[in-house]
């Protein structure tokens, strides 16, 4: 039944934004929307390299049509779409509003004279054609003025009209993803097709043959690096498997045995996607991933069974005797890990879920199903007698202990090195040649790499735009001082109404004009009435009310000025992107200066890693309160505080004394870490549980170390492979798994009190 | 129309210019009848002429161009030189009224004001009119008749000794501005090109030196 429903109705899903928190005012929900939806990261960058610039650009333009043809795309730029059409009747109507060119003194005789001039040499030269139209009715070029002023200032190199990197050796294209960039699942298959489609592009022409493609981008990097660290960790996950496989196999000689040890465990994950999926409608992979990890622990509990079985004892007997402590075990750690249910994080929340279920349906497994498929003479025959007299010379150390986790936690608080990791990137980083290509796809393209913005709130969009008006000044001011390169400004395409309408009262009176344009012309062979036009314009342009954003929406500049000015939740936004910002402490510092509430400075790289570090500070709250759970849950459960202070303390130090040796070792501790620690945890219990359980026999306490010992080598021998990933991730894991298992069986195997066996102690746990 | 200079001056260079960049591996259309330095064949047509021009023409050359325009009093007169570099480069260098350059390749067009150091570019497909100059010129240029005709109707008139090519476009919308270009040659050279507007201006553009 459950795997049916678990097989059918399972909705998996990757994408990482929905581990986002929603935000709680409306810039951290733009943000969290930007994240997810923004132009930044459903960049893609092409290149394409291999030959002449001719035979690139050809390739960059029949690439261009068939990626606009295919629904992955919202935009696909080659360099050509960049351009934006010159003859729009309803932007040239307006243009003695919008040009920013257009002054009281535009329309004086010296400058009537200075432009004038310009047209006439203009009417000499070979764009002639394009002059002569406007001529009669824009003498000014205010027109030409207003379209140059739209055009991307640090506009890359072109060849035949597209873009070519600066060293001539490539075609650059920029191109928008429809999906979400942290939609990876989405973002994989569209560079699947990216790449299918460039294929085939290549094999159209045999001229094409020599090309190749590559790509860059934020979804691009993440796509590529999820499938590097799938990759490693299947092969690793590959050696783990053999490498417990032959543990096993060489203990118990029985394949059977091998395979019952998975059934818990198997059993666990689908009740836990289950769960999950009833309660959310989805689970996270990231859920499904650290889930599995967590009830990892569920190895444990058949192992546990089969080193029990003896001729005396047989299975269900063996069961019957473990069972109070299993129970126990995970009845507190599933309150200690109940502590995630109430985290307000969805990706915590449905780890909590996944956890506790996993880990009860595992344990039931083991209890009731697992006895009916082994033969009722089935006897296990433990191998690992010699281990026994090391663990039980262990408690001789008892004095060492202490000092270790004195010294572990000195050297936490003693370091110099930050101890948690605050950048999220690091975590999966970028090979230096993908970085480099990246860089010069950006550069190539003036593509900004928009990490930092400014947002300006105002009630109303006329507000937004004029305050964005208001700002011009300094961001020039802060673009001279060389804090950045440049900004982009909705302002910039649409000027407030009250700007229009102040260019519009300071147009000059008709006698003025003839005038002026009379006396100017003396010196030029016009024929006398060719501006009349002009002259009507000036008084057309009187009467026309101000442009609004509504009117020019279907245009490439009304697309345009929606991307960047835009109303959430009844407050108007205007984004600001700034490009290439070289002295950000001293920009944020003079935006703060500026003193302007309704301004906001927004480092996109920062406030992601703002989110991850308040997931790690929910995640050391939850591992503190998820321990004070379990130690009251405990102190109840075993009637007697000094057998709980056995059982915690020892998991309180591994988990103390790893940190540090992660420390030493150049990690620094990350979510990663954290949810691992959670894993430790629940083994490290189960360790101290089943060691200070009472023993019917000295034959039963050999048993139990015995079978604790094969517990802690099989998570070492699983977790201890991926310390030796190459990604940090894996690493991360790995390391503190493996060594948190290890430590927590020597510490509790030293604070155990053999006491002997005492019949006394039977009716207990 | 003054986009027609445009054309002018596109055809000037390649009637100027053309030839000598000619190497046998870049001309599109071989017909075995034509070598260079041969005397004309029997039979006169335009596609005999262009082949002609296309082995003939030199890199570069001076102009002088008059352009008359129903919206000024008098003439403008501008002077420079004209070159052409295969298989696309055109430039136009204007020496007066203002010192300017002007640069096709391909399907870009760069505007260098020399006085002040300002340049532009310009998408040639975004301006029909200037594209259309452009893309038959180096069509006559390259002796590409073929490409020509997708773009003008062609007519040859007189012999040998004097010739006139009209090119009157194809497009309508074009054609709306453009009534035809004359290019006038004595011989196997090219003596000056006008641009025929229908609006009654016109450009001539005359060819005052030849060779490099």
């Amino acid at each position: 039944m459950t795997i049916w429903f678990t097989l059918n109705q399972t909705r998996i899903e990757t994408e990482l934004s929905l581990l986002l928190p929603p935000g709680d005012t409306p810039i951290e929900r733009l943000l969290v929307n930007q994240i997810r939806y923004g132009p930044t990261s459903r960049l893609i960058l092409l290149g394409i390299q291999g030959d002449t610039l001719e035979v690139l650009t050809q390739a960059s333009r029949e690439l261009t049509i068939r990626m606009q043809k295919n629904q992955d795309f919202s935009q696909v730029n080659n360099g050509s779409q960049q351009r934006i059409p010159p003859q729009q009747s309803l932007f040239f109507q307006y243009r003695l509003l919008l040009s920013p060119s257009i002054s009281p003194s535009s329309f004086t005789t010296p400058a009537l004279q200075n432009e004038l001039a310009n047209r006439l040499y203009e009417l000499a030269s070979p764009i002639a054609p394009l002059v002569k139209k406007y001529l009669p009715s824009d003498p000014i070029g205010a027109f030409t003025k207003l379209h140059a002023a739209w055009v991307p200032s640090r506009s890359p190199r072109t060849h035949q009209g597209v873009w070519v990197s600066s060293d001539g050796q490539m075609a650059l294209l920029a191109a928008q993803t429809n999906a979400p960039g942290l939609d990876l699942d989405a973002q994989e298959k569209i560079q699947g097709r990216l790449q299918e489609e460039f294929r085939q592009l290549v094999e159209t022409n045999k001229k094409f043959h020599t090309l190749q493609l590559s790509t860059t981008g934020p979804a691009v990097f993440a796509v590529q690096a999820r499938a590097d660290i799938k990759n490693e960790a299947q092969w690793l996950s590959v050696g783990a498997i053999l490498c417990i496989t032959l543990f096993i196999y060489s203990l118990y000689r029985s394949w059977r045995v091998f395979l019952l040890c998975f059934l818990p465990l198997l059993s666990g994950v689908l009740a836990g996607i289950t769960s999950v999926t009833l309660l959310d409608g989805y689970i996270h992979g990231v859920t499904l991933a650290f889930g599995v990890t967590l009830i990892g622990v569920a190895v444990d509990y058949p192992l546990h069974v089969f080193t029990h079985v003896t001729a005396s004892q047989p299975v269900r007997t063996a069961i019957k005797g473990i069972w109070p402590t299993m129970r126990l075990g995970v009845i507190t750690t599933g309150i200690g890990y109940s502590a995630l249910f109430f985290s307000g994080f969805p990706g915590l929340n449905q780890l909590g879920v996944f956890a506790i279920v996993g880990l009860s349906t595992s344990a039931l497994v083991t209890r009731w199903v697992l006895p009916e498929f082994l033969p009722s003479h089935y006897q296990a025959k433990p191998a690992l007698d010699r281990i026994v007299p090391f663990v039980l010379w262990l408690p001789k150390l008892k004095a060492v202990l202490p000092v270790f986790v004195l010294i572990s936690v000195g050297l936490l608080i003693g370091s110099e090195l930050p101890i948690w990791e605050h950048d999220l990137a690091s975590l999966s980083p970028l090979p230096p040649e993908k970085r480099n290509l990246d860089q010069t796809l950006r550069h190539g393209l003036g593509a900004p790499d928009v990490r930092d913005m400014l947002i300006i709130e105002a009630e109303t969009e006329e507000l937004a735009l004029r305050k964005s008006e208001e700002l011009v000044p300094a961001l020039n001011h802060f673009v001279d001082e060389g804090m950045l390169q440049g900004y982009d400004l909705a302002a910039r395409y649409l000027p407030s109404q009250k700007t229009q309408l102040e260019r519009q009262s300071a147009l000059p009176e008709l006698p003025q004009v003839r005038t002026a344009l009379n006396e100017a012309m003396t010196s030029f062979p016009f024929k006398p009435d060719l501006f009349e036009h002009f002259i009507q314009d000036i008084e057309l342009a009187k009467t026309l009310e101000p442009l609004t954003s509504s009117r020019i929406r279907q245009t490439a500049i009304g697309v345009k000025i929606e991307s960047l000015l835009f109303q959430r939740e009844n407050i108007w936004m205007a984004l600001v992107p700034l490009q290439n910002v070289m002295a950000r402490e001293q920009l944020k510092k003079g935006v703060k200066d500026l003193k302007n509430r309704n301004l906001h400075y927004l480092d996109m790289k920062e406030e992601s890693n703002r989110i991850v570090i308040d997931y790690q500070h929910e995640m050391i709250q939850l591992l503190v309160w998820g321990g004070v759970l379990i130690a009251l849950s405990l102190g109840i459960g075993l009637r007697s505080f000094q057998r709980s202070f056995r059982v915690i303390f020892p998991v309180i130090c591994s988990v103390i004394v790893v940190a540090a040796l992660l420390h030493v070792l150049g990690q620094r501790l990350s979510l990663f870490h954290l949810a691992s620690f959670l894993l430790v945890i629940g083994i490290g219990l189960d360790y101290g549980l089943f060691f200070n359980r009472n023993h019917y026999t000295l034959e039963e306490r050999n048993r139990t170390i015995q079978a604790l010992v094969i517990c802690s080598l099989t998570t070492v021998l699983a977790f201890g492979l991926l310390a030796f990933s190459q990604f940090p991730v894996l690493r991360a894991i790995g390391t503190t798994v493996a060594a948190g298992a290890l430590l927590s069986l020597l510490f509790s195997a030293t604070f155990v009190v053999h006491d002997g066996i005492n019949s006394s102690h039977l009716s207990d746990v | 129309m003054n986009s027609l200079e445009v054309v002018v001056w596109v055809l000037g260079i390649l009637v100027v210019g053309g030839g000598i960049s000619f190497g046998g591996e870049e001309k599109p259309i071989s017909l075995p009848l034509v070598k260079t330095g041969q005397p004309w064949e029997k039979e006169w047509n335009s596609q005999v002429l262009l082949q002609h021009l296309s082995h003939t023409l030199p890199q570069q050359a001076q102009y002088e161009e008059t352009h008359v325009s129903t919206i000024l009093t008098m003439p403008i007169v501008s002077t420079g030189t004209l070159s052409f570099i295969p298989p696309s480069r055109l430039e136009k260098h204007v020496f007066s009224p203002r010192e300017e350059r002007y640069i096709i390749e391909g399907d870009s067009l760069l505007w260098e004001e020399m006085a002040t150091g300002q340049t532009r570019e310009l998408f040639l497909p975004d301006f029909p009119l200037l594209q259309t100059f452009v893309e038959g010129f180096r069509a006559v240029f390259a002796g590409d008749l073929v490409t020509l005709r997708t773009w003008f109707a062609i007519e040859l008139t007189g012999d040998q000794k004097v010739w006139t090519l009209k090119l009157t476009p194809i497009d309508e919308d074009i054609r709306e501005f453009v009534d035809a270009l004359h290019f006038v040659g004595q011989g196997e050279r090219i003596t000056g090109i006008e641009i025929r507007e229908i609006s009654g201006d016109y450009s001539h553009i005359k060819i005052l030196t030849e060779g490099m």
